[in-house]
């Protein structure tokens, strides 16, 4: 009887080691391999479309005529930029107004935050100017110099 | 003890183009790697209106006298003073004219006399305007 049990011990006892041997064996060794992860970015902006500046003018009147058109300016983040309006300073070829147009930029403009930023057109036509006109009002939709363009040039 | 060894005529262009090549890779990485651009469009519009005071020129030359004269205005409306003038005739003008104004008296005592005159020599006309509610007086000298 006690030989029974002394052979039962051991045969716990065996496989317990057993059982220990299987597990320690069953942890995987490591064997590490490293690599990088490489971006090329390409810097670019893109820039909104502004809405037409509209001007109302009355002939000869005594102050200067505004308009303003809003647009934004996105660019890569630290990205400096410049922002040019074409034809700033033009007489209108149809009702004969000489008019101007600047580029008001936001604290901070001329280099790229990855958002947009806010930009303005602002068009001016000075007083006292006649313009030409046949009728009791003209619009300048013939007009051929009507049609600017706004750049950033990055 | 080496002596320098002068250098041979032929290698004189190699050295050129050396230090050509050179100057141009020092130039391009020296500049800006790009200038690339976006752009956006947008038009001007302009309404042009007139006043209510109509603004209007003669359409012909000063001619002999009694020729028709045809005066556009901005409105459009054609006036022809060619109809019946004999009420007030127009004067005879052959030249240009001096226009003077200034403002008129507020009253008729401090006008004092005005000595008309009517005869050979320059023409002259007077005539009241008002204007953003005040009264000018405006001469015209032509010739």
């Amino acid at each position: 009887m006690k030989n029974l049990q002394m052979k039962k011990l051991l045969t716990s006892t065996i496989a317990a080691a057993a059982m220990i041997a299987s597990a320690q064996s069953a942890q995987a060794a490591s064997v590490i391999s490293s690599f990088n992860v490489d971006i090329t970015l390409t810097s670019a902006c893109s820039v909104s479309t502004p809405a037409n500046l509209t001007f109302a003018y009355t002939a000869l009147q005594a102050v200067p005529a505004t308009a303003t058109s809003p647009f934004s300016v996105t660019c890569a983040s630290g990205l400096p930029y410049t922002v040019g309006v074409s034809g700033n300073s033009v007489t209108d070829d149809a009702v004969g107004l000489a008019y101007s147009l600047a580029i008001t930029a936001p604290v901070g403009g001329g280099t790229g935050t990855g958002l947009s930023q806010a930009y303005s057109i602002d068009g001016t036509i000075a007083s006292g100017q006649a313009g030409t006109c046949i009728s009791a009002s003209c619009v300048n939709t013939a007009a051929t110099n009507k049609t600017k363009t706004v750049t950033v040039t990055y | 003890m080496h002596e320098s060894l002068p250098l041979k005529a032929h290698t004189y262009p190699a050295i050129a183009a050396r230090v050509i090549s050179f100057v141009v890779l020092l130039a391009l990485w020296a500049s800006p790697s790009y200038a690339a651009q976006a752009s956006a469009q947008f038009d001007v519009f302009i309404s042009l209106g007139v006043p209510n005071a109509d603004l209007c020129r003669s359409s012909t030359q000063i001619g002999s006298f009694g020729e028709a004269v045809v005066v556009t205005c901005s409105s459009g409306e054609i006036v022809d003073f060619s109809g019946d003038t004999s009420a007030f005739p127009w004067s005879v003008t052959r030249g240009d004219a001096y226009r003077f104004a200034t403002l008129a008296p507020t009253s008729a005592a401090s006008l004092g006399t005005v000595n008309s005159y009517a005869g050979l020599g320059p023409v002259s006309s007077w005539r009241r305007v008002n204007f953003a509610g005040r009264d000018y007086l405006e001469l015209t000298i032509s010739w």
